[in-house]
């Protein structure tokens, strides 16, 4: 009986934390080294929102949305290396007055995401690893 | 009784599937050899990287991964089945805010390969 409890509970605990996850990653400046993190809502789905800070201490939000890799290759200048066996999203983040941070993610189907390649609008580069 | 037999079946397991990854990083210039391991987690997709620089610098990281080749099960929607082989990327923090970024390719919790390069205007082969 209290074997069946906990198998019960712990059944419980796995589906609620699956369904309200998010994954945070670290954002790295790739001319300073400065740190921080962004986090995604719901990784494993196709789109959502995603929200951190830049290592400069600005504020971002925005959304996530998955496109395909050709397009992924296209929209960007820096994109990460992706696989016929990946799958490519963009992020793109308000971080404040004139400030926008632009990400390619790569992931495996129906997972979190793996890692990714950002740039603002100064043409800083920032590497994002999960 | 039951504690005692999931640790039995479980410990094993995982202790089994988590694997270290020893290899080195070559910096272009001066040819020196820095070694580097790779923690990989007992699901074999991510982990954590350590290196230890030609000065002594320790770095510490993660790194993750993507499917490179696989081999899918058309029974099941062509789901993959096995990642044959990876492509990923580490990055590791130094000491004064000095990062290296590594890209590589490696056999399914395997041996790899790639290139990095640092923020301080350096490239170096990586071998593990």
């Amino acid at each position: 009986m209290r074997l069946r409890r906990a198998l019960f509970f712990s059944g419980l605990v796995f589906i609620l934390t699956g369904c309200m996850a998010s994954q945070s990653g670290h954002l790295y400046n790739m001319k300073t080294g400065q740190t921080s993190q962004l986090r995604l809502d719901a990784p494993e789905y196709s789109n959502g929102n995603v929200k951190g800070t830049l290592p400069d201490g600005a504020s971002c939000e925005g959304q996530f949305s998955e496109i395909s890799n050709e397009n992924a290759r296209e929209v960007t200048s820096v994109p990460p290396m992706l696989t016929e066996n990946s799958v490519a999203s963009v992020a793109v983040m308000n971080c404040g007055p004139g400030k926008v941070l632009r990400c390619t993610l790569a992931r495996r189907q129906w997972r979190e995401f793996s890692y990714g390649e950002c740039k603002d609008q100064q043409g800083t580069e920032y590497s994002l690893i999960f | 009784m039951f504690r005692k037999v999931i640790f039995t079946i479980v410990a094993p397991v995982l202790v089994a599937c988590a694997a270290d990854h020893q290899g080195y990083l070559l910096r272009a210039d001066t040819g020196q050899r820095s070694p580097v391991v790779f923690h990989d987690k007992p699901n074999g997709k991510h982990g954590s990287v350590e290196a230890t620089m030609a000065n002594g610098e320790q770095c510490r990281g993660q790194f993750n991964t993507v499917p490179d080749q696989v081999t899918k099960n058309w029974e099941s929607n062509g789901e993959i089945e096995t990642e044959e082989s990876q492509i990923g990327v580490a990055i590791l923090k130094c000491a004064n805010d000095h990062i290296v970024r590594c890209n590589f390719s490696r056999a399914h919790e395997g041996p790899g390969s790639g290139h990095c390069f640092d923020n301080q205007g350096q490239k170096y082969s990586l071998n593990f």
